[in-house]
């Protein structure tokens, strides 16, 4: 194991790149295209819930569809590269940051 | 030969073979990567808030600062972490109002946190392969990296 002196904190790393986001400045009303389930539930239940005068029919965005999680792809006999994870794994089970770049970063 | 030691034969060629046999499919089905079911359930589901490459590029920046905390030398690299987060997560959707980017960037960063969370099991729980996958990483030139 290393020192903790050696580590740098992730959280101080994740501050900063916090303070290197972009921010929008259009701020266009547009929940339904807004990303994570989380927010994207939310918002659907209250918009249902809070309304009698709602129409009767809601649109919303198809999400695009995921891989099975299980679908496989090998790029050679040792490698298994999972497209619904983006990552690939070694022979015995290991991630790959190598392999995960060169098939999904590249 | 007695009629009990050829079936005791019998079954004993039986065992192997499935033994065998379920062996070969192991292999061919899949290399049993660890944890998977804990990243299914961790994210398997998740919305699309990233591209392909952006999220195979946290995954990967995940499992650098997992082997920083569970490798011996490979601590990160303050400067070229926070420039490859920063790379990995740009640009963010268009068209997002100020309360919809903070969502947003929450949801990336909570997706890292749960990777980072994972591969810190997946190491603890096998150093040796673990840290010797990051060890090619580091060990291959043409392959970035965010360790000192």
């Amino acid at each position: 194991m290393t020192s903790l002196n050696d580590k740098v904190p992730i959280a101080a790393a994740l501050a900063a790149i916090s303070l290197c986001l972009a921010t929008p400045s259009a701020a266009k009303n547009n929940t339904a295209a807004i990303v994570g389930g989380i927010i994207a539930g939310a918002a659907i239940g209250a918009a249902i819930s809070s309304s009698v005068d709602h129409p009767k029919k809601v649109y919303v965005p198809a999400p695009a569809p995921r891989p099975a999680w299980d679908k496989v792809y090998k790029p050679n006999p040792n490698i298994w590269c999972y497209p619904a994870q983006r990552a690939c794994y070694n022979r015995n089970g290991v991630y790959s940051a190598n392999w995960t770049n060169k098939i999904y970063v590249r | 030969m007695t009629a009990l030691s050829r079936l005791t034969k019998l079954l004993l060629c039986l065992a192997l073979g499935a033994g065998l046999a379920t062996a070969a499919y192991a292999v061919e089905d899949g290399n049993d990567r660890k944890l998977g079911d804990a990243w299914e359930d961790a994210i398997g589901d998740q919305e699309p808030i990233l591209t392909e490459k952006q999220f195979a590029m946290l995954n990967n920046l995940a499992f650098q600062a997992a082997a920083s905390k569970v490798c011996d030398g490979f601590a990160l690299d303050h400067d070229k972490f926070t420039a490859a987060m920063t790379e990995a997560v740009s640009p963010p959707p268009p068209d997002l109002s100020e309360d919809e980017a903070d969502h947003w960037e929450g949801a990336v960063l909570i997706r890292f946190g749960t990777s980072y969370g994972l591969l810190l099991a997946e190491g603890n729980d096998d150093e040796e392969d673990f840290c010797a996958s990051a060890a090619d990483l580091k060990a291959d030139a043409e392959m970035p990296n965010v360790w000192q």
